[in-house]
């Protein structure tokens, strides 16, 4: 996820460990300064090495997936959309601060769409109902959490 | 305390992270931010070895700042993944379990050695009656799972595909077909349990296994086949709308669904002939169902994997005629991502059924033409352009084409795919023997000339190669030669193959060229690669001692300049340049005169 007007990565979440800490930084430097570089008629699926890269521009944000060549890109843009559209939920209308903010929720609201790389549940609904009672469970358990 | 620790804490944040961000945000200059990060490291580093406080508070919010400068891309692995474990191991409650499950999957997922120290607490969670803590738990396993933790993990796992609520029999399910993409052959044994889920009275379980069975059906389509009617089954169940709403987007029901079953069903070996005309007239009601004039990306999503199916299957030619004239009415839309969709759908027919594509090529190449900003859409223009292609002619008005996208290329700066384009020209001119050597060659030096010289290395060999063979004539290569050894700047790798070239094909007019390059390289002394300053004087020496040429003052001079280099290679050449010089009589004293 990169901030256009700043040129700064938001989050990053990896669902494959060929590469090591360093190979990583390098890729997502070098997506990065591709995608930001892209006119906005352009098409919003281009190649990188060996991999297919799929971005979505929300605002001052972009969404970038790395895929495999075979992915059908389409299904990618999807997915990057139904992510937005449930952070959109989950925070009432979200903007960048939010996810600056509340980087760990957003990787967790990842972590119910995307296991292993996979999208797990295809209904918006399912996915903030989780949410929602995980969420609630926490609340009851714990009163006053000093943040987060 | 100060307005601002009160603001962020009142908003419930931890103070010192809070003022991380606000610095960050504030930062323009990646440096500074690099700078902030490392001494955030630093100071968490401190933090750890002696901590103010030892309550699980104050470690959970060590560890949040300490996820944020992981996946910024500093490594905290000496101090944090430790905590992220043990913090595993005693939480208290729900949230402190959240919170390090969701740390140690994002600091384990290189497959860290700390990973099969969880190995004990994940069981312990998918063991547990928390709904929750067994999905967290799941999704651990599902990052951080290496081979080795796959034996004592796999048992539990499976369990978890009996429980009551879906959510954790879909986690589990994913989590399965996890360890199955790093260790197929251990989950042999569980493809059934995994088949069978593709029954789950739920659809979120059965969606799951759609994406599951996509891998084990591609290892071994032939394995697999008896899958194909359920598969038809759900698909026909989807478009008859028995889904719930809530997995509809935008009117098309169940997409994701239809579009894995799609998936699946083009990975079957070639099955009876019922089942292949369900399967088409499937496909083709799923095709009918599709509104492309809404423009949307779901309807093109589908539509992309019905195209893509359906010319797999060989299905019949009404429905791949159907199927073009859909693609070309894409094509002449002003998106480019509608134009993406149809190359793609192109390419895939091209591939399949080059029949059907046939006489297409012009409006493809106008297209070509007329997108020249936009390199994606000619990359796949170019590929379609190769799959369709059948005969030496078309080759060869293919072969301007390449070299035009790699001129797009450089200016775009995009190295991987200059690579790429470079390669396949490569294979292009290679694919086709009757094509006329001088097209050939003509073909492989302009793209050469046109490439980023970290990327023209990809072709030399072969230049050198065809120029041993005569592929590549001596008239056309000297030209070429001389030309860029004229034009070129360096530090370049076009004028080390130009210099080859000159000296493979004795070009005795080259020496004043070569004179050029040497003067040219001592002005860049610090910047000129040594091997190409020993390799022109090298050249230089053999032009100049062959017959009929000689060693001209300003050759001799220009050598000298590197009299004193440090270089071994170069003061060897330039050593051995002086003595054929002296040999050949090129420092023979005038006649004194008065």
């Amino acid at each position: 996820m990169i901030d256009l007007q700043k040129r700064k990565i938001r989050l990053t979440k990896w669902f494959t460990s060929d590469w090591s800490p360093k190979e990583k930084s390098k890729i997502v430097r070098d997506v990065s300064q591709t995608v930001l570089a892209r006119k906005a008629k352009m098409c919003n699926v281009l190649e990188f090495k060996e991999f297919k890269v799929v971005y979505r521009r929300y605002a001052s944000l972009f969404f970038v997936v790395g895929t495999d060549v075979d992915e059908n890109e389409l299904l990618m843009l999807e997915i990057i959309h139904r992510y937005v559209e449930v952070l959109d939920k989950w925070f009432m209308n979200v903007c960048e601060l939010d996810i600056i903010f509340n980087f760990q929720q957003a990787y967790t609201i990842m972590d119910e769409l995307l296991i292993g790389g996979e999208l797990q549940d295809t209904s918006k609904r399912a996915v903030l109902n989780t949410l929602k009672r995980i969420d609630e469970t926490e609340k009851q358990e714990a009163a006053n959490q000093p943040f987060i | 305390m100060s307005a601002k620790r009160a603001k962020a804490l009142r908003a419930g944040l931890d103070p010192d992270f809070h003022e991380l961000l606000v610095q960050l945000s504030k930062t323009a200059s990646a440096t500074t931010q690099r700078n902030l990060l490392a001494a955030e490291v630093q100071s968490l580093r401190l933090l750890a070895a002696a901590p103010p406080s030892k309550s699980k508070a104050s470690k959970s919010r060590l560890l949040v700042r300490a996820m944020f400068c992981e996946m910024m891309g500093f490594d905290t692995s000496d101090f944090a993944y430790l905590q992220a474990v043990t913090l595993c191991q005693d939480s208290r409650n729900l949230f402190e379990k959240r919170l390090a499950h969701l740390v140690a999957a994002i600091f384990m997922q290189s497959g860290h050695e700390l990973s099969l120290m969880m190995t004990n607490t994940l069981q312990r969670d998918l063991c547990s009656s928390n709904v929750f803590e067994v999905a967290m738990a799941l999704g651990v396993v599902a990052a951080t799972a290496t081979t080795d933790m796959i034996p004592s993990l796999v048992r539990f796992v499976e369990q978890c595909l009996k429980h009551d609520n879906e959510m954790i029999r879909r986690k589990a399910l994913l989590t399965l077909h996890h360890f199955y993409r790093i260790d197929p052959e251990a989950m042999q044994p569980y493809i059934k349990k995994m088949k069978r889920c593709l029954a789950d009275p739920h659809p979120g379980v059965m969606s799951a296994a759609l994406v599951a069975l996509h891998t084990v059906v591609l290892a071994q389509p032939s394995a697999h086949g008896s899958l194909a009617p359920a598969v038809v089954h759900i698909l026909r169940q989807i478009l008859e709308h028995r889904l719930d709403v809530s997995y509809n987007l935008h009117g098309v029901p169940a997409p994701f669904e239809q579009v894995n079953c799609m998936r699946l069903l083009a990975l079957f070996e070639p099955l009876s002939a019922v089942v292949e005309d369900a399967i088409t007239q499937t496909l083709l009601d799923a095709l009918h169902k599709v509104d492309t004039n809404q423009q949307d990306n779901v309807a093109y999503m589908v539509m992309l994997q019905c195209v893509e199916t359906l010319a797999v299957r060989r299905g019949t030619q009404g429905a791949l005629r159907e199927v073009w004239e859909m693609l070309l009415r894409l094509f002449q839309s002003e998106s480019g991502i509608d134009q993406h969709v149809a190359i793609e759908g192109i390419i895939v027919l091209a591939k399949q059924r080059p029949d059907m594509v046939r006489g297409q090529e012009h409006g493809l190449i106008a297209a070509f033409e007329e997108h020249g900003d936009d390199t994606v859409l000619r990359h796949g223009i170019l590929t379609a352009l190769e799959s369709m292609c059948s005969d030496t002619d078309a080759a060869v008005a293919l072969v301007p084409l390449f070299v035009a996208h790699i001129r797009s290329l450089v200016g775009e700066g995009n190295m991987a795919l200059q690579a790429q384009v470079a390669d396949g020209l490569l294979a292009h001119v290679q694919r086709y023997p009757g094509m006329d050597p001088v097209a050939k060659s003509k073909a492989l030096l302009d793209a050469f000339a046109e490439l980023s010289d970290p990327c023209r290395r990809r072709l030399t060999n072969t230049i050198r190669v065809w120029a041993a063979d005569g592929m590549l004539s001596k008239e056309m290569g000297v030209v070429y030669a001389l030309g860029w050894l004229a034009d070129e700047a360096l530090p370049s790798h076009k004028i080390w193959l130009a210099v080859w070239m000159c000296g493979h094909w004795r070009a005795v007019q080259a020496v004043d060229a070569l004179t050029g390059v040497l003067e040219l390289a001592r002005q860049h002394d610090a910047t000129v690669d040594p091997e190409l300053v020993a390799h022109t004087i090298e050249t230089s020496m053999r032009l100049c001692t062959l017959p009929g040429a000689a060693f001209g003052f300003a050759i001799v001079a220009a050598v000298r300049a590197f009299e004193g280099s440090g270089n071994i290679a170069v003061a060897n050449r330039v050593r051995q340049f002086m003595e054929a010089a002296t040999a050949n009589g090129a420092f023979t004293k005038p006649s004194a005169t008065f």
